[in-house]
């Protein structure tokens, strides 16, 4: 179990970091954002508030690559997969599609890290700040699990339906960068419109990253309060059910027709 | 006990009938080629028997066991290559083996010194270590191969192993798995639309539109369905009206397009020929060539059934 395990997530892994173009959109882009944010939009800032600011403006950033780890390069690897037959290889195999898919989410989860240290690291070099320890520290972990799962959720609908690789990156980062961009990832959220305000706290990534925001910079950079109980259940509970969804997708698509 | 019991076999895809009521059986150590055009039915087949695919009825067995009730077993017990690039391109060809031994369950350790052995049966040592991406499209299939042959799975079911080989890589390759059933004494079950192929075969099947046409040892086939002589025409440039002189000329009008030219299916050759070299001159067709050859198991396939293999 653990071998096939392991191999999938040795596989998926590689792929994601040896692959330019993933590289490109869900490290460079992202990190890219950091510099142009710290750098030009944060001009006529009282210097007191300044690496607050721009450790939100990371923290989002950190989520957006979440973001598009799970909703284009997770998509991609497994529209590509499934284009080169490797699905009807895997199913001639001893190994079962909980491994399969445990693998690929590993391989996820670890490239979200890798990637989200790295928009981190920009961030800190270019004065961003944090003052997180402890319980909250481990907190702040936990929520920024959240975006990870949904987003990977919306990556496994995404895999299990694109005809090819390139369809499921174009609309993996399409629906992350529209998205982020409606939902308060990329502005902040008292700029947005009401109808999008409500929409920032339904739709399950950019909630949980301004979850992540509060918990780490408080509610005046996170521009409301998301993890009051009942916010806090649903956005655990939409995260979840959209992962699930993802799953149940993914099975039926790629892994129902083998015996 | 057979390697493979295949009994009233159909899949259907909706409306569509991929395969419909197939029954064969392939013995334990013999390469056994199924044979027939894009669509016939046989990359489904191969599929059902290596449990990618439920059949919607009838039985297979692989060593005894049923595939629907035993699949993980008979997942123990083969090795199949499907006709796509299946290798990751973003891994090198080491990896890609080391990846497919580790699925197998082989550990590490031992799955490090089968890639270095296998990589240099299929002449690849040298590219172990670049990414597969850098790979001719010939280089990728051995590599793929080379995958067939890991774990000492008893049944290999290969589907179109020479696609993207040029002719003398199909032949070494041919050559790899007869060793494996003549030496290693494995079981490797074959789905082609080459013709060439399926002559190392011990034992081919024709298909044709989901269904067994025709089953037997390469030469037998030959000789139950090739009575006549073939002649081949090759011409500077060949057409429609050509082909109409030759089909006036040739048995029951069966003449079979090639590449470079047409083979004709003639009853006395050596009258046959000047009759053609003069009829298709007259026609302002130049004759490079006029051979009378061997039958082949396309040859065998395209009297039976009216149609080529390409």
């Amino acid at each position: 179990m653990w071998l096939r395990m392991t191999a999938i997530f040795e596989k998926t892994f590689k792929e994601f970091i040896r692959d330019r173009s993933s590289l490109f959109w869900t490290i460079a882009w992202p990190a890219l954002w950091v510099v142009l944010d710290c750098l030009i939009f944060t001009q006529g800032i009282p210097k007191p508030i300044l690496p607050r600011i721009k450790a939100s403006m990371t923290l989002q950033m950190m989520g957006f690559a979440i973001m598009l780890a799970g909703m284009a390069n997770l998509p991609a690897s497994i529209a590509g997969d499934r284009e080169r037959g490797v699905y009807r290889k895997l199913a001639s195999t001893p190994i079962k599609a909980w491994e399969d898919a445990t693998g690929r989410l590993l391989a996820l989860l670890l490239f979200s890290v890798v990637s989200s240290l790295i928009v981190l690291a920009v961030g800190l070099a270019l004065g961003s700040r944090f003052e997180v320890t402890g319980i909250r520290l481990l907190k702040s972990i936990g929520v920024a699990l959240l975006p990870l799962l949904s987003s990977g959720g919306v990556g496994l609908i995404i895999g299990s339906t694109a005809g090819s690789a390139h369809s499921a990156v174009s609309i993996g980062v399409g629906i992350a960068v529209i998205t982020s961009a409606v939902s308060g990832v990329f502005a902040p959220y008292q700029m947005l419109p009401k109808g999008l305000k409500i929409f920032s706290k339904l739709y399950p990534p950019s909630t949980s990253i301004s979850a992540l925001i509060y918990l780490i910079l408080g509610r005046r950079y996170a521009g409301s309060n998301p993890l009051t109980r009942l916010h806090a259940i649903y956005i655990v509970a939409s995260s979840l059910l959209l992962h699930l969804l993802g799953l149940w997708l993914y099975h039926l698509k790629l892994w129902s027709r083998r015996l | 006990m057979y390697a493979v019991e295949v009994e009233d076999v159909s899949k259907l895809y909706g409306d569509v009938t991929a395969v419909d009521g197939v029954s064969l059986t392939v013995d334990r150590g013999v390469l056994y080629a199924i044979m027939g055009p894009n669509g016939s039915g046989k990359s489904t087949l191969l599929s059902m028997i290596a449990t990618v695919n439920r059949p919607t009825s009838g039985v297979i067995k692989v060593m005894g066991h049923d595939i629907v009730e035993e699949a993980d077993e008979v997942r123990r017990l083969i090795n199949y290559i499907p006709e796509f690039n299946f290798s990751s391109k973003h891994l090198t060809g080491f990896e890609n083996i080391i990846l497919y031994a580790s699925l197998l369950g082989i550990p590490r350790s031992e799955a490090r010194g089968i890639a270095e052995e296998l990589l240099r049966r299929v002449g690849l040592r040298d590219a172990a270590n670049r990414l597969v991406s850098t790979y001719s499209r010939g280089m990728r299939r051995r590599l793929e191969l080379a995958t067939a042959l890991i774990g000492d799975r008893p049944l290999i079911i290969l589907d179109e192993p020479s696609g993207g080989l040029d002719p003398s890589m199909r032949r070494i390759v041919m050559g790899w798995l007869l060793e494996e059933v003549k030496e290693r004494g494995k079981t490797i079950l074959l789905a082609t639309h080459i013709g060439e192929d399926a002559e190392a075969a011990d034992r081919v099947a024709f298909m044709k539109d989901g269904r067994v046409v025709a089953e037997g040892s390469p030469e037998d086939l030959k000789r139950r369905y090739i009575k006549e002589s073939i002649i081949d025409v090759k011409l500077a440039a060949k057409g429609l009206k050509a082909m109409e002189l030759l089909r006036g000329l040739a048995i029951d009008g069966r003449v079979m397009e090639t590449d470079e030219g047409y083979r004709v299916f003639v009853e006395e050759p050596e009258k046959m020929t000047p009759r053609i070299v003069e009829s298709l001159n007259s026609s302002g067709y130049k004759v490079l060539e006029i051979n009378t050859s061997t039958p082949t198991l396309e040859d065998a396939f395209f009297k039976m059934t009216g149609s080529t293999l390409g």
